[in-house]
């Protein structure tokens, strides 16, 4: 990156501060977690710090603002220790629901690879340029619509926090990472001192990893997922939303199959009702109830990143910090606004226009903010918009 | 009293008899006692399991205080070997007590101070729904797929087991109590005679059998994955390993080479170890028994499904864990 690029995300990221630090937040208590940053100009990680208060870390990135950074999830007895001598107290059951496992395939339409030497373009993840063999700097742009499908199984993992693992909403906190995800924490006592095996098996569970009934998708009559338990009831309500839209499953269904299941929904819904299997099987078919079945089952699955739940070193973001990989801050989402457009609810920072010269944007959105398309040219653009694409690498300041 | 010695009846009960120091134990009315408490140990160690009938019961007075004679004993020896084989054979027991007699669980989960509710009653078995905290902290998940929390009923952070399967949970929170009050620093006691002697008998017997167990062969802990790695620390801790986590260690293990003795070495560290049996196993995964088939060790995908799989950033794109390599 340029100099004159990095002194401008410097005085970009330092405005942010001088306006919301007091939105810096560390869960409690804070001197007894790590805390990390990564610092300008090359985003060095420094690691292994601690601070008294919330006022000394608010402080301390006001003063010199960082290009990330983060928290333990744990509680140490000794923070400021190396990794061997921290000695965990408890920590804070951590998720984090990436776009990434969530939805590849929406990454993928918003992924280019950009020829650093003569700005052409193309979709998907190639390796070299075409006209001058030059090797491409492949870009993940945002997505709105891979940012509302982890929304979405933010919410579902939400639900099953409380209604199966019977955690109380007031110990969930759900956070908008500032990229492409959103990391959950569970704060709570009992909780907190479960170890990594217990974690292990508390994501296993949400993402159904080992249930060995599913061989019987389709075949046995009587499933124990239906009826039975949280994983049944997520399972029954996948079955009725498949059975509420219909048009959405043509892939699996075809003509006939969307046909069948409409003129059947009530009897489907009252089979469900009794949790049997069998009742469906008759009326669709065996081919396409287990169709319909092996759809649900899948959906019934809440994908969270199972390595990041179990590791009780893991740091994550600190919320009302920026995401160098966007210049965005991640911040609290409450529970009953997962669903909402996320990015409406940055606060107003970086508004002044400033000029880029940028080599390829494909139209976007952030926020209220329409964007592009841009293709080496030089644009005037919101101060925050440039540190967007400065550090996805496809601008520079003039 | 005399079946669950560690019981808070007991434990009143041994204290009214002599001090729990154990400083000032009388040696002629408690000889029987010191006895029976070094046998505990000294069965643990030599078949595994602990021996328990009604001339036991007859004799609860003997039978009670030897329990915290062992515990002493143990904890003199000082070695989490030994208390981790103790204290699984003292839970063996006391499982097998409890699966004899269904009405002692409820006792002793209210002893434990175990919070469960009878969530439906029947003439063959119960359904009884335990805290979610608690299943995950004592049930051995890893001992097999009906373990998993995916393959349980779970609801308001609650999950139902049978009373049989609650007697295996209660097992385990045995252990757990028994291995704590093994680890109280003994240090600087002054023993009485009888209990010194004991206590130097045992360190011989324990001395023995830790010869026997070979150094443990070297490999190269660099392209071991985590996984693997894992199972092996435990398996070296003297934890109890279930047989799909020995099964899946033997067979990774024979597959980057180990020998069959380098591997009954390492076996020998589990608090169950019995040769023949082990040997028995062992044969069959290295496919010299049977009909010849070598085991050859699960997939990543497989160890997901076990619940085994403890990925780092090595794991990513590999999907057997013999392909581990690491490389920056």
């Amino acid at each position: 990156m340029k100099e004159q690029d990095i002194r401008f995300l410097r005085s970009v990221f330092a405005e942010y501060y001088s306006k919301y630090s007091e939105a810096v937040y560390v869960p409690p208590p804070v001197n007894s977690r790590e805390v990390g940053f990564a610092v300008w100009p090359d985003r060095t990680m420094v690691r292994h710090m601690s601070f008294r208060s919330l006022t000394d870390v608010r402080e301390y990135v006001l003063n010199s603002p960082p290009a990330d950074a983060y928290h333990s999830c744990a509680v140490y007895e000794s923070p400021e220790k190396p990794m061997e001598y921290k000695n965990v107290l408890w920590a804070d059951l951590a998720f984090d629901v990436d776009a990434k496992d969530v939805q590849p395939d929406c990454i993928e339409e918003m992924t280019y690879s950009v020829c650093p030497k003569c700005g052409s373009h193309r979709k998907g993840n190639k390796k070299e340029c075409p006209n001058c063999s030059e090797e491409s700097h492949v870009v993940e742009f945002m997505s709105s619509r891979c940012i509302a499908s982890t929304a979405y199984q933010t919410k579902r993992l939400q639900t099953a926090l409380v209604d199966e693992l019977g955690i109380e909403e007031r110990d969930i906190a759900a956070y908008f990472s500032g990229h492409m995800g959103f990391h959950v924490y569970v704060t709570s006592k009992a909780i907190g001192e479960l170890g990594q095996d217990a974690r292990r098996e508390i994501t296993s569970y949400l993402s159904l990893e080992g249930v060995t009934d599913r061989r019987s998708l389709g075949k046995s009559a009587n499933l124990r997922a239906i009826g039975a338990g949280g994983i049944g009831r997520r399972f029954k309500e996948e079955i009725l939303d498949i059975v509420n839209n219909t048009s959405q499953h043509g892939d699996i269904l075809e003509e006939d199959g969307v046909l069948l299941l409409r003129e059947n929904k009530q009897r489907i819904l009252s089979a469900l009702d009794k949790g049997r299997t069998e009742d469906i099987i008759a009326l669709l078919g065996l081919k396409k109830a287990r169709k319909l079945l092996r759809r649900a089952w899948q959906r019934t699955a809440i994908v969270v990143d199972p390595s990041v739940t179990m590791d009780l070193h893991r740091v994550f973001r600190m919320p009302g910090t920026l995401n160098s990989k966007s210049g965005l801050p991640k911040q609290r989402v409450p529970l009953d606004k997962i669903d909402a457009d996320v990015l409406s609810l940055v606060p107003e920072y970086g508004r002044a226009e400033v000029q880029i010269s940028a080599s390829f944007v494909p139209e976007m959105e952030i926020g209220d903010c329409k964007v592009g398309p841009f293709s080496n040219e030089t644009v005037s653009v919101p101060r925050y918009i440039a540190a967007y694409l400065i550090l996805k690498g496809v601008a520079s300041v003039d | 009293m005399a079946k669950y010695p560690f019981v808070r009846d007991a434990r009143e009960f041994v204290g009214q008899h002599f001090d729990l120091s154990l400083a000032e134990l009388p040696e002629s009315e408690n000889r029987e006692a010191i006895e029976r408490g070094f046998q505990r140990v000294y069965q643990a160690i030599r078949r595994k399991k602990i021996p328990f009938d009604t001339q036991n019961m007859i004799r609860y007075d003997i039978e009670v205080v030897s329990f915290p004679v062992a515990v002493m004993l143990v904890a003199l020896i000082n070695d989490d070997m030994l208390r981790n084989m103790y204290a699984t054979a003292e839970a063996k027991r006391c499982s097998e007590l409890m699966t004899q007699d269904r009405t002692d669980i409820p006792r002793i989960a209210d002893e434990l101070e175990f919070q469960f509710r009878v969530s439906a009653s029947g003439d063959e078995q119960n359904l009884l729904a335990v805290r979610l905290v608690d299943y995950l902290s004592f049930s051995p998940q890893l001992w097999g797929e009906k373990w998993r929390l995916a393959n349980r009923v779970v609801d308001k952070g609650e999950v139902l087991v049978t009373d049989h399967e609650f007697a295996r949970i209660l097992e385990e929170k045995i252990k757990r109590t028994i291995l704590e009050r093994t680890r109280t620093d003994v240090s600087g006691i002054k023993l009485p005679a009888l209990l010194a002697e004991k206590r130097t008998e045992l360190a011989s017997v324990w001395g023995e059998y830790k010869a026997a167990i070979q150094p443990e062969a070297h490999v190269e802990p660099h392209d071991v994955p985590p996984c693997m790695s894992r199972l092996t620390e435990r398996m070296m801790k003297g934890e109890n390993l279930s047989h799909v986590e020995r099964r899946t260690l033997v067979s990774y293990l024979a597959a980057i080479g180990w020998t069959e003795e380098e591997m009954m070495s390492l076996l020998r560290h589990s608090p169950d170890f019995n040769e023949r049996i082990a040997k028995y196993q062992l044969e069959h995964i290295t496919g010299r028994r049977g009909k010849g088939k070598r085991y050859s060790p699960p997939s990543c995908a497989t160890m997901r499904m076990y619940g085994l799989c403890f990925p780092d950033r090595w794991c990513n794109h590999i999907r057997h864990p013999l392909k581990y390599r690491r490389t920056a």
